[in-house]
């Protein structure tokens, strides 16, 4: 990719019609950088223009480094999984089908899938299963919930969020915020594979109606 | 409800390990409400990312952008269509390494392209010496052949006879720097050699792995440059020799 990508997509503004279509399918071009939706500016980015990646930056990376700040706590390994996955964005932008749910759900899905894996590889999660099994891990636990309930400032989650059963709510956070496997949820909530399973599937499925995400939204 | 079904919400909030995750992706892509559920679900958990989002240090942002800048992006058309590949396709495809391989014999190209230049008369050497191998593996009456679709892009072929098998990869996507394409032999009997790294040039490469027996499987998943022992990342794609 080389070339002055502003000037290329100067170019597209002068040749589109003005009638490109419903006001949500118009081409991201032609909508002012400010007021661009972040599947539109996605679009851009899939033609490479990175003054759109950065745009995007400034809306997602907060969500990316802060995802792999809260499941591998280590700023500096935070800092290496956010980079990597900011250019995974970048790379794979391309094949970002809106079809498969929105920007902000594809680039968290990727930054949390990344966090986890770096997690699970590193020593810190070694030790980490050893004090589970040894059953150690029960100050982990407190100490993520309070974590997590500390920093819940928007009203809108923590309504949500509370309007899960605490075994649900406990599932769902340790699961997602410390990026733990079902099994280690298991062994520190000391319930059944099965049971922490379920949970977390009835968890999201009251998450999701809560917070309004359909198949539409 | 059937088993896996019940998986969406594990699966959405990343907390199935690697075999399980690997085998309820092959599981959505036959269930098309598991699939719009694990959409809702990942909408509901970037919800959940919200309230934890915390403004990276500010040099990142020179950081990718550099990057940015020197990245190139992946085609628009990653998806391989599913139908299974005929045998000229496989059979062109695999002698298209044996092409490449034998242009590196001759010119002096290196064909892995962590090879440098100044090698180039060893590259060749060895080149040539691979290429004779490939040849051998790829027109044994006997040989067994095996494609599959790689996850994350692109599609890969197994080419076995001799006890050795070709491995040849197209449309790979290009990976970020501190990562490479690492290739495994998974034994029948579970153990996991390495095979070495696998040189990936415009998502094509190839590989020649030694010591294959009929029931094996040839793997490959990202690990950190240089490689791992043992997988450190699920494998993106595994195709059994039988």
């Amino acid at each position: 990719m080389v070339g002055r990508r502003n000037s290329a997509s100067g170019a597209r503004r002068g040749v589109v019609p003005a009638a490109a279509g419903p006001p949500d399918r118009a081409l991201p071009s032609l909508v002012p950088p400010g007021e661009r939706t972040s599947e539109q500016l996605l679009e851009l980015v899939a033609l490479g223009d990175e003054s759109a990646f950065e745009a995007l930056y400034e809306r997602v990376s907060g969500i990316v480094f802060g995802l792999a700040r809260a499941v591998l706590r280590d700023p500096h390994q935070a800092e290496e999984v956010a980079q990597e996955v900011l250019l995974e964005v970048w790379r794979t932008a391309p094949r970002y089908d809106v079809s498969k749910g929105s920007a902000r759900a594809w680039i968290s899905t990727m930054a949390h899938r990344r966090a986890v894996d770096r997690v699970r590889s590193s020593q810190a999660s070694r030790t980490r299963d050893e004090a589970v099994a040894a059953g150690q891990g029960e100050r982990d636990y407190d100490d993520v919930v309070e974590q997590v309930e500390t920093r819940m400032d928007v009203e809108r989650v923590r309504h949500c969020l509370d309007g899960l059963t605490p075994r649900q709510r406990d599932t769902v956070t340790l699961a997602y915020y410390r990026g733990h496997s079902y099994a280690n949820v298991a062994t520190l909530l000391k319930l059944p594979l099965g049971t922490v399973k379920t949970r977390m599937r009835d968890g999201l499925i009251r998450l999701r109606d809560c917070l309004g995400v359909g198949s539409d939204a | 409800m059937p088993e896996l079904h019940l998986l969406t919400g594990a699966y959405a909030l990343d907390a199935l390990d690697d075999v399980e995750r690997a085998g309820f992706e092959r599981h959505l892509r036959s269930c098309g409400s598991c699939a719009a559920e694990v959409i809702e679900f990942q909408e509901a958990a970037a919800g959940l990312a919200d309230r934890v989002a915390m403004d990276p240090p500010e040099h990142l942002r020179a950081k990718v952008m550099a990057e940015v800048a020197r990245t190139r992006q992946l085609s628009p058309t990653g998806r391989v269509q599913l139908h299974r590949p005929s045998l000229r396709r496989i059979l062109s495809t695999a002698a298209a390494a044996v092409v490449i391989a034998g242009t590196a014999a001759l010119g002096g190209v290196a064909w892995q392209s962590h090879e440098s230049a100044q090698d180039s008369q060893i590259a060749a050497d060895r080149a040539a010496d691979r290429a004779a191998e490939l040849t051998n593996v790829l027109t044994d009456p006997s040989r067994i052949e095996a494609v599959s679709q790689v996850a994350g892009g692109g599609t890969a072929t197994v080419v076995a006879a001799q006890g050795k098998a070709v491995f040849v990869t197209k449309a790979l996507p290009a990976l970020p720097s501190g990562k490479q394409y690492q290739v495994w032999l998974v034994k029948a009997d579970k153990q996991i050699l390495s095979a070495g790294m696998l040189g990936v040039r415009d998502g094509s490469g190839q590989s020649l792995v030694t010591g294959v027996s009929n029931g094996d499987a040839v793997a490959v998943s990202v690990e950190p440059t240089g490689g791992s022992k043992q997988p450190t990342t699920t494998p993106i794609v595994a195709i059994p020799v039988a």
